[in-house]
């Protein structure tokens, strides 16, 4: 093992696999290929955004390590790294012989040091170094995009897979640009949540199930009970390969148009995704959490916001009542609801304190909205 | 609504979806036709060559209804046809975007469709931004619901019934036999069903076919011309299902069809292409199908009978007798490649019916499902492989026109697909009186052969094979004539005699022989024989040519002596020789072909 001294970072894992699933989520954000990456003592964040449009962040918290050692006078460590190269050397080894555990070790010495992977299994070791820099928009990646927690206006809980395969199949009818639909009745208890694609193909709409097993909670905030958010197809689809693990999604939308999706990816569902090693999780580990924030292609103005209501009244009218009339609401305050996204935090907050760079002071900020936070 | 059908079932949806798929492969775009009974999708691919018609009966939807009086908005689809019982049917045609309705029906990956609906709402009720849109909403068993408007076009549509002619064509060809009262003891019941089923189709049939035959008035109508030629096969799917499994549709492009007394061959196979250098840029490729014809569900054959029609008529030839069409294979293989329902559902019908008319003519498949039928028309190849038979066929008949304006006597035979069947019999009286009345068929087909002498040469049963020769002056055959089995009518020679004068003086002499069609026969031991009849023709042939060569040889040796005595007078007296020579008919081409040929 390495020497522990001073400003220093190391943690070692087996579970290569789930951090490859996790850290290939964070591809389609960004046409560069840098990745800044947080390191303090509760884990590794990795943020990525594009175009000041829509930003990822990763969380990988310490319990998916078996050893977690950090040490700085900062608390923290700031790098920018090539996320291909990452993926590429994490993805090439976790394919690696099944029948033996091989080790990770990630490594970083502070600025000017590579950020290192060491690789051990029985035989062999290896050790791979990748050079570090800092970016000029790495200062603050979430100026702007940030969720207006006062003016809230859509909330809602979805399962993970039943989003994942609206989303694709929004892609496979071509979809260029969706609009979001959102509507609740309080006198007759419904809930609408639907998809609508503009594409080819003319209007389509894929209604999400209302029933309480698959949407936990819809809840909107505004007098007029409906919203429709209007998001360039391209920004909408970023979503796909982190709702593809996710377990459980929260989406919110904000009067100014910022959308956020905070995502729960539990343990178990990245490791039936990648099949290859069947080794444990941490009986502690509280799964990869992912926030993503988009902003709205533009506020739709009267006419295309009518069409979309024509268009979803004459589907309703189709219908007949629908089974969730027998489910009762979710209730927006319901604790267990936020609690599914609690994520231990205690650590985290009372370090915030110290921490006396703006720099820092932003990245606490958007950490603080990430809905483990919450 | 104007128009709302609903598929719940799952399988009917798959049918529905794949039914859809394959009509997308030749053409982007679709045109439907909605009536109160069925729903008719049509494709028709760029270059005109093949055309799939599908439709879908009323009860193939869990739900149905059609309103054609409510459609305000893209009225031009709308259409009033009478139909053959004078009834008055609206239609409403659009063409839409079948790589679309691909997309939006297509299956899901883990999870299933529960319900899927078509809807189109041109009333006055309909929004603005909904008008001329198929709108289809599909229920997932996860209970997501997806609804799809893509637009459509409303048409005036006019179908190509080609289907409808060539049933049509079928009936008054061969369905007169089945009218007749000994219908059900002569033929065979599946072939009487068939017959049945296309009376019914065409009944049914919302537009009139309005075909040449049926207008044309008929002299006799048991004699039909080489124009009105068609053909029927009857086939289980899974022959061919089969053939296309082991023809390795991906190499090859086309597909040839060949039906012989005996046997059906399917032949899938790629022509090779070669570069400027004669080197192979593709290979040929070849595979073959073959069973017997007992295999399929039945067949009917169109033979000129009609000795003086040469053309397709004559199965002792190499290629005469072989019915062969050649099309291509990829529109035929997704044809069959959509799916059958369960074997347990009832009224399923496993057999493909194919009609086809001749080389060139467009060959016509219909399969039917419960609620469904599919239909495939696709062009076939019109040059003929073999470039000798053709030519002659053309030559006779030009001949034909130029000497018979009347319409020929055709012979409609149905070919029994089971040896306990009772058979057909020839329809045409005539033939039915003995086994080797094609004799006369392929005797004629080289009529300058025969002179008067032939026609005194008169029938000798036992004779499965002759020769035949043309020649400006056929006196030279001598013992050769032995052979000659001519039993033509005087009438029909002498025209032809009559035809040979008229012709420009040929120097050339063509010799052919061939075995006595069977499938004339109308008796079933023959098939059984049929080995042994090929030994014993094969035995006549060496006799033949034994007794051919003998008389040749002594006619040769007689003409030496001729020309001997001749050139000896010709020194003795200075007469001009070359009348004597020409009044012989001795050309010496003649002899060099005569015995380049056998030996």
């Amino acid at each position: 093992m390495l020497n522990i001294d001073h400003n220093s970072f190391s943690a070692s894992t087996v579970h290569l696999d789930y951090i490859t699933t996790a850290l290939s989520c964070l591809m389609p954000f960004g046409p560069k290929d840098d990745v800044l990456v947080f390191i303090d003592k509760d884990g590794l964040s990795f943020t990525r955004q594009s175009n000041h449009i829509n930003r990822i962040q990763l969380f990988l918290s310490k319990e998916l390590f078996i050893t977690y050692l950090f040490n700085h006078d900062d608390n923290f460590m700031r790098l920018s790294l090539k996320l291909s190269h990452l993926l590429n050397s994490v993805s090439v080894s976790s394919r690696q012989q099944l029948d033996d555990i091989l080790e990770c070790t990630f490594s970083y010495r502070g600025h000017g040091t590579p950020f290192m992977l060491i690789f051990q299994d029985s035989y062999t070791t290896e050790q791979v170094e990748y050079s570090t820099y800092l970016t000029t928009d790495a200062d603050g990646p979430n100026q702007g995009l940030e969720l207006d927690r006062s003016s809230i206006q859509l909330e809602c809980i979805i399962q993970g897979d039943v989003l994942y395969t609206a989303l694709k199949e929004l892609r496979e009818i071509g979809c260029k640009e969706c609009y979001l639909y959102a509507k609740t009745d309080e006198y007759t208890k419904t809930k609408v949540f639907s998809f609508i694609s503009k594409s080819k193909l003319g209007f389509s709409k894929i209604r999400l199930p209302s029933n309480r097993s698959i949407m936990e909670k819809l809840e909107v905030y505004n007098s007029t009970s409906t919203i429709i958010g209007f998001f360039d197809f391209n920004s909408i689809d970023k979503l796909r390969p982190s709702t593809k693990i996710a377990s459980k999604v929260l989406l919110r939308l904000d009067a100014h148009g910022i959308l956020s999706a905070n995502i729960l990816c539990q343990i178990d569902k990245i490791a039936i995704t990648s099949s290859a090693s069947t080794s444990e999780a941490p009986a502690d580990y509280p799964g990869v959490v992912i926030e993503i924030c988009m902003l709205e292609k533009e506020i739709i103005d009267s006419a295309s916001k009518n069409e979309i209501e024509v268009l979803m009244r004459s589907s309703i009218k189709e219908r007949t009542i629908d089974s969730y009339f027998t489910t009762t609401m979710a209730d927006p305050t319901t604790k267990e609801n936020v609690a599914l996204f609690e994520v231990p935090t205690t650590n985290r907050e009372t370090n915030n304190e110290e921490r006396n760079d703006k720099q820092h002071a932003d990245i606490i900020e958007e950490d603080e909205s990430v809905p483990m936070f919450f | 609504m104007s128009f709302r059908a609903v598929i719940n079932n799952l399988e009917n949806h798959n049918t529905w979806y794949r039914t859809l798929h394959v009509l997308s492969t030749i053409s982007e775009e679709l045109k439907f036709t909605i009536t109160n009974e069925k729903i008719i999708i049509t494709s028709l691919n760029s270059t005109d060559t093949s055309i799939y018609k599908i439709t879908f009966l009323k009860n193939f939807f869990d739900e149905y209804e059609f309103s054609p009086h409510d459609i305000i908005f893209g009225e031009t689809g709308l259409k009033i046809i009478t139909d053959q019982r004078l009834k008055q049917i609206y239609t409403y045609s659009f063409k839409i975007n079948g790589n679309h309705l691909t997309t939006i029906f297509r299956k899901p990956d883990g999870d299933v469709i529960s319900k899927s609906s078509l809807i189109i709402n041109n009333t006055t009720t309909c929004p603005e931004s909904l008008v001329n849109r198929l709108l289809v909403h599909i229920d997932m068993e996860s209970s997501i619901m997806k609804e799809y408007s893509p637009q459509f076009e409303p048409i005036q549509y006019d179908h190509i019934i080609l289907d409808l002619k060539y049933k049509q064509d079928f009936l008054t060809v061969y369905g007169r036999k089945a009218e007749s009262e000994n219908a059900l003891k002569k033929l065979q019941p599946k072939i009487v069903q068939i017959f049945i089923e296309v009376q019914e189709d065409l009944q049914n049939a919302i537009y009139k076919p309005e075909t040449e035959t049926s207008k044309r008035k008929r002299i006799n109508p048991d004699e039909f011309t080489s124009d009105e030629e068609i053909n029927f096969i009857s086939c289980n799917q899974t022959l061919l299902r089969n053939f296309l499994e082991n023809c390795n549709s991906h190499v090859t492009e086309q597909v040839k069809f060949e039906l012989t007394p005996y046997k059906f061959i399917i032949t899938a196979f790629t022509k090779a292409v070669y570069g400027k250098n004669n080197d192979i840029l593709r290979n040929v490729i070849n595979m073959s199908n073959q069973f017997n014809v007992s295999n399929l569900e039945g067949h009917c054959t169109f033979e000129l009978g009609d000795a003086s029609i040469t053309t397709n008529n004559n199965m002792t030839t190499t290629k005469n007798g072989i019915k062969s069409r050649t099309f291509s294979l990829r529109e035929f293989k997704n044809f069959l490649n959509i799916p059958l329902p369960s074997k347990n559902s009832i009224n399923y019908q496993g057999t493909v019916n194919i009609w086809y008319c001749k080389n060139g003519d467009p060959i016509f498949m219909e399969m039917k499902k419960p609620n469904v039928v599919m239909q495939l028309i696709q062009l076939t190849e019109s040059d003929l492989e073999n470039v000798v038979p053709k030519s002659n066929v053309f030559d006779k008949a030009s001949k034909r026109e130029v000497l018979l304006p009347p319409p020929q006597p055709a012979t409609v035979k149905r070919v029994p697909s089971f040896n306990d069947m009772p058979l057909i019999k020839s329809r045409k009286p005539s033939h039915e009186k003995n086994l080797f009345v094609p004799d006369d068929e392929y005797s004629q087909e080289e009529p300058p052969l025969f002179n008067n002498q032939h026609e005194t040469d008169n029938n000798n049963n036992t004779v499965m094979a002759s020769y035949k020769t043309t020649q400006e002056e056929g006196s030279v055959i001598g013992d050769s004539q032995l052979g000659m089995n001519a039993s033509m009518s005087n009438t029909d020679l002498t025209i032809n005699i009559n035809n040979q004068t008229t012709l420009a003086n040929r120097s050339n002499t063509t010799i052919g022989w061939g075995v006595a069609p069977v499938s004339k026969v109308n008796d079933n031991s023959k098939e059984v024989d049929l080995g042994m009849e090929r030994t014993r023709q094969k035995n006549m042939l060496k006799k033949e040519r034994l007794l051919f060569l003998r008389g040749l040889k002594r006619q040769n040796e007689a003409k030496q002596r001729e020309r001997e005595k001749k050139a000896k007078r010709m020194e003795e007296e200075n007469v001009n020789t070359n009348d004597n020579d020409n009044e012989n008919g001795f050309g010496p081409t003649q002899d060099d072909t005569m015995k380049g040929l056998f030996d």
